[in-house]
C-alpha cells in the first residue's frame, strides 16, 4: 500500500471494473435464486432468509473497518497517500454496511424476539460501530485541507479497532439475546451445507458490491483531487 | 537530560495545581447535578446501578472538558512549536501532561467523593471500591480524550463538535464500569484487569497518536 | 546550509506562493521580506517541517528535513508568545530551559537573564508584563539553547531600541561562530550584512 500510488491504484481498479460487474451480477443472481429455493425454517419460517442479508452486511462491515484501521496505521506510519485515500473511500460502505446490519437485524428481531430493538451487547456495540464510522466520515469532511482530514480520522479508526473485538465477542462475553456465533467459531460451522453455501455466495456477491462501490468512490476522489491541483498550480 | 525531565515534571505539576480552580469548579457542578438527579428520584425505588452509571456519566463529561481546556491552553500554536522542536519528544510531553491531569482529577474527586456519595444516596461502604473504580477507568478516560482534544483543537476543523464523534470510543469503559457495579460489593474480579489492560493499550498508542494529530493538525 | 527547491505551497484552495528556491549557507544572515500575507510565516513553518508543501523539496546539509533533524538544529521563535500567563516568569524561564534541555550552569544563566531583563522583578506573573518585556523571555532562548540554525519570524516587532541592539549583538555572535540566520521582517533596522529575499 504504500509503494502503491493513488493514481495507479486507481488505474488498476478501472482495468477489471467490467469484470467485477460481470461477477457480481452473476453472483447476486445466483444467491437471490439459492436464497429463493432453500427451504423455509422450520421453527422461523420464511424470516430466517434475512440472514442471507443481515450476516455477510455485518461481516463486511467489520471486515472494511479494520481494513480502513489497518490502512490508517500503514497511512500514518508510512505517510502513504493511498492507505488515506483507501480509508476515506470505505467509510461510507462500511457505514451503509452497518445500517443494512442494524435495519435488517431490527425487522428480523421484531419476527423472532417480538421487538425492533434490545439494549443487548451485541446490537449495542454494533450501533456504536456505526457511529464511528459516522464520526469517521463527518470527521473527514470537517477539515479545510484533506491531509489533515486524513490524519484526523486515521486516529479515529485506530482507536475504533477496539470495538472490533467487543462486537464479534460479545456474545461470548455477555448473556445476550442475539444468538451466538454459528460459522466463525471453534469447531467449524454448525449451520447446514445448504446454507453455508448460500450465505457464503451472499457474502461474497456483496464483497464484490462494496469492492465495485470503492472503485467509483475511490476514482472520484483522485480525480477531484487531480483538478483541484491543476487549478492552484496554473 | 534526566534532570531537565524531572524539572520539566516539577513544572507540569505546578501548572496543575494553578488549573485545579477549574477543576474544583466542574466538581462543583457534579455536585449540583447530583443534587437535582437525587430530588428527581427521591421517590422512586432504584438500584445503586442507575446511580453509578450517572456518576461515571458525569465524570466523564468532566474528564473530556478539563483534557480539551488544558490541550486547547497548553497546546496552542506557539507551545506547541517549541514543544516540536524540544529535544524531548512531544509524546513524552503528552504524557506528562495527560498524568498531570489524571492526577488532578482523581485528587479532587478522592476529596468530593463522600459528599457527592451522601448526596446521590450511595452507601459509604461503596467509597473504596468506587474510587478504586474511578482511579483505574479515568486513565483509559484521560488518555483517550487527549486523542480526541487533539483533533478537536486543531485550528483548521471546522466542525466544533469533533469530540461528540469520538464519544463511542469511550463506551468499553463504561459498559466494564457497569458490569463491575453489577457484581455484589464490587468483589476482586478479572474486570479489574480489563481496565488495566485497557490502560496499557492506551498507553501503547495514546501518546503517538496524540502528538501525530498534535503535529499535523494544530500548527 | 539550507536549500530551497522550487516550493509550492497551498493552503486549502489558496496558493501561497509558488516555485521558491533559495539557498542560505553557514555563516550568511538572509532575511524574508514581502508585504502581510505574502506567506513569509507560512515560508518558515515550512522550513521548519511544521507544515508540507504542495511541491518542492526544503534540504539541509544534503538532507530532506524531517522532524528529526527541525529538532536538533533549529531554533525558533515566532510571533506569539508561547510562555504560560499564569506562571511567573522565573518559573517559564525554568519551564522552557528545561524544555529545551539547556545545560548551562546557573552562573550563565543568571549572566543571560540579567542582560535580557537587567533589574525587572522575574516573580511577577507573566500576563502582567508587558509586549516587549514579554518577548525578552524568547530571546532568552537565543542565548542559552545552542543550536546552529536560528529562524526568527519578526524578532524586532514591539522591541525598543535599547533591546534592538542586544538582539544584533547576538545575531553576531551568531554568524561569528558560523551560524544560520533566516529573519522575516518588515522593518531595516538591521546594519549587518545580510541577504534579501523578496516575497
Amino acid at each position: 500500500m504504500f509503494a502503491i500510488t493513488p493514481n495507479s491504484l486507481s488505474n488498476f481498479l478501472n482495468s477489471i471494473s467490467r469484470y467485477i460487474v460481470f461477477l457480481t451480477t452473476i453472483l447476486l443472481v445466483v444467491s437471490g435464486v439459492l436464497i429463493i429455493l432453500l427451504e423455509n425454517d422450520y421453527y422461523q419460517g420464511i424470516s430466517f432468509k434475512i440472514m442471507f442479508i443481515h450476516v455477510p452486511a455485518a461481516w463486511l462491515s467489520l471486515l472494511l473497518f479494520s481494513i480502513m484501521g489497518v490502512s490508517s496505521i500503514i497511512g500514518l506510519v508510512f505517510k502513504s497517500p493511498t492507505s488515506f485515500t483507501i480509508s476515506r473511500a470505505l467509510s461510507p460502505i462500511g457505514f451503509i454496511m452497518s445500517i443494512v446490519v442494524l435495519i435488517t437485524g431490527s425487522i428480523w428481531g421484531n419476527l423472532t424476539w417480538g421487538t425492533y430493538w434490545v439494549w443487548d451487547a451485541r446490537l449495542t456495540s454494533m450501533l456504536i460501530l456505526s457511529f464511528i464510522y459516522l464520526g469517521h466520515i463527518l470527521l473527514l469532511n470537517s477539515f479545510d485541507h484533506f491531509q489533515k482530514a486524513d490524519f484526523a480520522a486515521s486516529i479515529l479508526a485506530i482507536i475504533g479497532l477496539v470495538n472490533l473485538p467487543i462486537v464479534k465477542f460479545s456474545v461470548d462475553w455477555w448473556t445476550t439475546l442475539h444468538q451466538g456465533s454459528s460459522i466463525l467459531k471453534i469447531g467449524g460451522p454448525s449451520v447446514t451445507t445448504d446454507y453455508f453455501i448460500t450465505l457464503l455466495i451472499s457474502f461474497f456477491s456483496l464483497f464484490l458490491l462494496c469492492i465495485y462501490w470503492f472503485s467509483n468512490i475511490f476514482y472520484i476522489i483522485i480525480e477531484n483531487r487531480k483538478i483541484e491541483r491543476s487549478k492552484l498550480l496554473e | 537530560m534526566i534532570k531537565n525531565v524531572l524539572k520539566l515534571i516539577k513544572n507540569e505539576f505546578l501548572l496543575m495545581l494553578r488549573g485545579s480552580i477549574f477543576t474544583i469548579v466542574l466538581f462543583s457542578l457534579l455536585l449540583i447535578a447530583s443534587s437535582i438527579f437525587s430530588l428527581a428520584i427521591r421517590n422512586i425505588t432504584y438500584d445503586i446501578e442507575i446511580t453509578i452509571a450517572f456518576l461515571w456519566i458525569i465524570i466523564f463529561f468532566i474528564s473530556l472538558i478539563k483534557v480539551e481546556k488544558v490541550y486547547a491552553n497548553d497546546f496552542s500554536e506557539a507551545k506547541l512549536q517549541q514543544y516540536i522542536l524540544s529535544p524531548f519528544a512531544l509524546e513524552i510531553i503528552v504524557f506528562i501532561k495527560n498524568i498531570m491531569i489524571y492526577l488532578n482529577l482523581i485528587f479532587v474527586f478522592i476529596i468530593f467523593s463522600p459528599l457527592i456519595l451522601i448526596i446521590l444516596g450511595i452507601k459509604l461502604s461503596y467509597l473504596i471500591p468506587i474510587n478504586l473504580l474511578l482511579i483505574l477507568s479515568l486513565l483509559s478516560i484521560i488518555f483517550i480524550s487527549s486523542m480526541t482534544a487533539s483533533i478537536t483543537i486543531s485550528k483548521n476543523n471546522k466542525l466544533s463538535i469533533t469530540s461528540v464523534l469520538t464519544l463511542p470510543l469511550f463506551v468499553p469503559i463504561l459498559i466494564f464500569s457497569m458490569a463491575l457495579t453489577e457484581i455484589v460489593n464490587f468483589q476482586i474480579s478479572k474486570l479489574y484487569l480489563f481496565f488495566i489492560a485497557y490502560f496499557l493499550l492506551n498507553l501503547a498508542f495514546s501518546p503517538l497518536l496524540t502528538s501525530f494529530a498534535l503535529k499535523r493538525l494544530s500548527v | 546550509m539550507i536549500e530551497i527547491r522550487n516550493l509550492s505551497f497551498a493552503r486549502g484552495n489558496d496558493l501561497i506562493f509558488k516555485n521558491i528556491s533559495l539557498e542560505v549557507k553557514h555563516g550568511e544572515m538572509m532575511v524574508l521580506k514581502g508585504a502581510n500575507g505574502q506567506g513569509k510565516t507560512t515560508l518558515l513553518s515550512n522550513i521548519l517541517n511544521f507544515l508540507d508543501p504542495l511541491e518542492g523539496e526544503i534540504i539541509y546539509d544534503g538532507r530532506v528535513i524531517d522532524n528529526a533533524t527541525s529538532s536538533k538544529y533549529f531554533l525558533y521563535i515566532g510571533e506569539n508568545n508561547f510562555a504560560y500567563d499564569e506562571l511567573s516568569l522565573n518559573d517559564n524561564i525554568k519551564y522552557w530551559l528545561a524544555v529545551h534541555n539547556v545545560n548551562f550552569s546557573q552562573e550563565v544563566r543568571d549572566k543571560s537573564i540579567k542582560f535580557l531583563f537587567d533589574e525587572l522583578n522575574l516573580n511577577k506573573k507573566f500576563y502582567q508584563l508587558s509586549y516587549g518585556q514579554k518577548k525578552k523571555l524568547q530571546l532568552l532562548l537565543l542565548m542559552l539553547v545552542n543550536k546552529p540554525v536560528w529562524i526568527l519570524d519578526d524578532p524586532f516587532n514591539g522591541l525598543d531600541n535599547k533591546t534592538i541592539e542586544k538582539i544584533i549583538i547576538l545575531l553576531t555572535k551568531k554568524l561569528e561562530n558560523n551560524g544560520l540566520i533566516l529573519i522575516s521582517s518588515h522593518q531595516d533596522v538591521l546594519t549587518l550584512e545580510h541577504k534579501i529575499f523578496q516575497l
